[in-house]
């Protein structure tokens, strides 16, 4: 699992942005202390009051200071494992599989930073908490749970049930990433990000559904929850398609509007090809916001 | 309705379901291998226009599924070829009743009035075979025996024009002045009697026999031969007579040949001579001829081919958007 992830950042990143997405990593999450560690080069990202400006100067390239991780960070990875996460999205692939590539690029980033990596998941009835834990084969334990977890046959999702437990169950700070399904937050959801905002730094995934008026004619298209099967030619329906259309851009602005007003960075990925620069640009932007 | 081949309405119809549970289990298994699932339909279940557009589609599923069954099951009753029956069941009473009238100088002025007689008497009858003779010097047939009532009407309106004096007609008299003389009374009533044909089967002959009987030349057979004649043949001779002088010598005469035959006699003016007429000829014992009844069946494809084309017209009318 967690190879399949790292391979898709090999793919789609050059050596130098990887550099870039850890340094990225690097800025989000201060874990720093005063022990020095090593010196290394300056990649965009990088806070600025890291650079080494003495080494720097004896060099021909900026470096940047590395220290010792001092304080360990909690990444608490919050994974809806419901039966919606199960369906496709946009690409065509489970949404699990966008969700598992994204929980597995930032898990991998925290790892190699040396921060500690934990889960909650679960379904709308059930939540299974992951210890927190700082090694590669606990990742890799962490997505192989999401992927057994979710399946067609699946509790029905719903992600406010995961944060309350993490309410009711955390004490220490942490930082959340949640993966989402793509549905409108409810009154009762943004009461909880309201009170978790307060303790814990959030990002939020969601991960889209595929647009049934755009799924060709020849698949069967039913919902996960009940099978109800959507008539082809209703869901092809010109008139419907606009009519969804607006829908959808209605509700993804309100969901923007609606983290944006509690101060949490937020990304809709539809497809796993599209995590690493996904991931990036969430990160990027919760950088500015630190600022 | 009955069908010529009921095994194609079985046979047919196994097939049909058979071939439908096919076409559905195929359907049904490449829709389970190509589904796709997908979350929160709801958001798009619950749109105006989904709903406004999944109504419609329903609608057109009835109507193609209504019409297809319509035009399945019309196609295979159609080939089962059903079948109109007709129970055959021929009526012919075996009553026959000549007409008999004599057209003489002497009766001219009745004649009219006699056809009109005639064609009241026609209406009373249903089933009886009818014919017409009329005589002068000599006898011609109007019309042979025949149970045509439309044919026999025809007839007897031309007859009341000729006898009205419409000279358009006059070919209506042709064959009547051969003999020697005019009114030749006995010659007639024995053309009359020996114009009955299956001579050989028990059947109800009557005559209705218009006559003053004032004879003028020297018939072949004179009236009393005639009315023997009519005996032996069995057949009934209803006299009618204008009686222009009264019950003259003549209608005297006339009445006894008529009674003789069994029959009656009846002064034009009579009003109760046709149905008296009537009665009397109904009363005599109408031995049908018995044929087996037989059923005739005739292709009857018009409802189904009917019903067929209104389900094509469904199919078609509801899948025309399908293809766009």
């Amino acid at each position: 699992m967690l190879t399949r992830v790292k391979s898709k950042l090999f793919v789609h990143a050059r050596r130098r942005s990887r550099g870039l997405l850890e340094g990225e990593y690097a800025s989000v999450f201060h874990g720093r202390s005063l022990d020095y560690d090593d010196l290394r080069d300056y990649v965009i990202g990088d806070e600025v009051r890291d650079i080494d400006w003495k080494a720097t100067a004896r060099h021909t390239r900026p470096l940047v200071k590395r220290y010792v991780a001092h304080r360990k960070q909690n990444l608490m990875l919050v994974v809806d494992t419901g039966r919606g996460m199960a369906a496709t999205t946009r690409s065509g692939e489970p949404k699990k599989e966008v969700a598992i590539a994204a929980a597995g690029l930032v898990g991998w980033l925290a790892q190699r930073h040396g921060d500690l990596v934990g889960m909650v998941r679960g379904t709308a009835s059930t939540t299974t908490a992951h210890d927190l834990r700082g090694t590669e084969a606990h990742l890799e334990l962490l997505l192989r749970a999401i992927d057994s977890a979710t399946s067609l046959e699946s509790e029905q999702s719903n992600l406010a049930s995961q944060l309350r437990w993490i309410i009711r169950n955390v004490r220490r700070r942490l930082f959340l990433l949640v993966l989402a399904d793509d549905r409108d937050l409810d009154p009762e959801t943004e009461e909880l990000l309201r009170r978790l905002h307060v303790q814990h730094e959030i990002l939020w995934i969601t991960v889209e559904d595929a647009d049934p008026t755009s799924i060709e004619a020849g698949r069967t298209t039913y919902d996960v929850s009940d099978t109800h099967t959507l008539p082809t030619l209703v869901r092809l329906d010109p008139r419907v398609r606009a009519a969804y259309a607006a829908a959808v851009a209605h509700r993804v602005e309100h969901t923007t509007a609606l983290l944006g007003r509690r101060g949490i960075n937020h990304a809709r990925i539809g497809s796993s090809d599209e995590v690493v620069g996904a991931v990036f640009a969430l990160l990027e932007r919760q950088r500015r916001a630190r600022r | 309705m009955d069908l010529r081949s009921p095994g194609t309405l079985v046979v047919a119809t196994i097939l049909a379901l058979v071939g439908g549970y096919l076409v559905y289990r195929r359907l049904s298994r490449s829709a389970r291998r190509s589904g796709a699932a997908v979350a929160n339909s709801q958001a798009l279940t619950r749109l105006p226009e989904y709903q406004h557009a999944l109504r419609t589609h329903r609608i057109r599923l009835v109507v193609l599924a209504v019409s297809a069954c319509l035009l399945g099951g019309a196609a295979i009753v159609g080939a089962a070829r059903p079948l109109d029956t007709t129970i055959d069941k021929p009526q012919s009473r075996s009553r026959d009743i000549m007409l008999c009238l004599d057209i003489s100088g002497s009766m001219a002025s009745f004649d009219a009035q006699l056809v009109k007689t005639f064609k009241t008497l026609v209406t009373k009858f249903e089933g009886e075979r009818i014919g017409m003779v009329i005589f002068n010097s000599s006898a011609a047939t109007v019309f042979p025996l025949t149970d045509d009532y439309d044919y026999i009407n025809d007839e007897l309106d031309s007859a009341e024009k000729a006898l009205g004096g419409d000279s358009d007609y006059d070919s209506f008299f042709a064959g009547t002045f051969n003999g020697r003389g005019t009114s030749l009374i006995g010659d007639g009533l024995a053309t009359c009697a020996s114009s009955f044909d299956r001579i050989d089967t028990q059947r109800a002959r009557s005559i209705v026999f218009a006559t003053d009987n004032h004879l003028a030349g020297r018939p072949l057979i004179d009236l009393d031969e005639a009315g023997q004649l009519a005996t032996s043949k069995g057949v009934r001779v209803y006299g009618l007579n204008p009686e222009e002088d009264g019950a003259d010598r003549e209608a005297g005469a006339m009445r006894t040949v008529v009674t003789s035959t069994g029959g009656r006699y009846f002064a034009l003016r009579d009003e109760s001579a046709v149905t008296t007429i009537v009665d009397a000829v109904q009363a005599q014992e109408a031995s049908i001829i018995e044929s087996a009844a037989r059923a005739l069946y005739t292709d009857a494809p018009t409802v189904p081919i009917a019903l067929a084309g209104l389900g094509l017209v469904g199919v078609i009318g509801a899948s025309r958007r399908w293809s766009s």
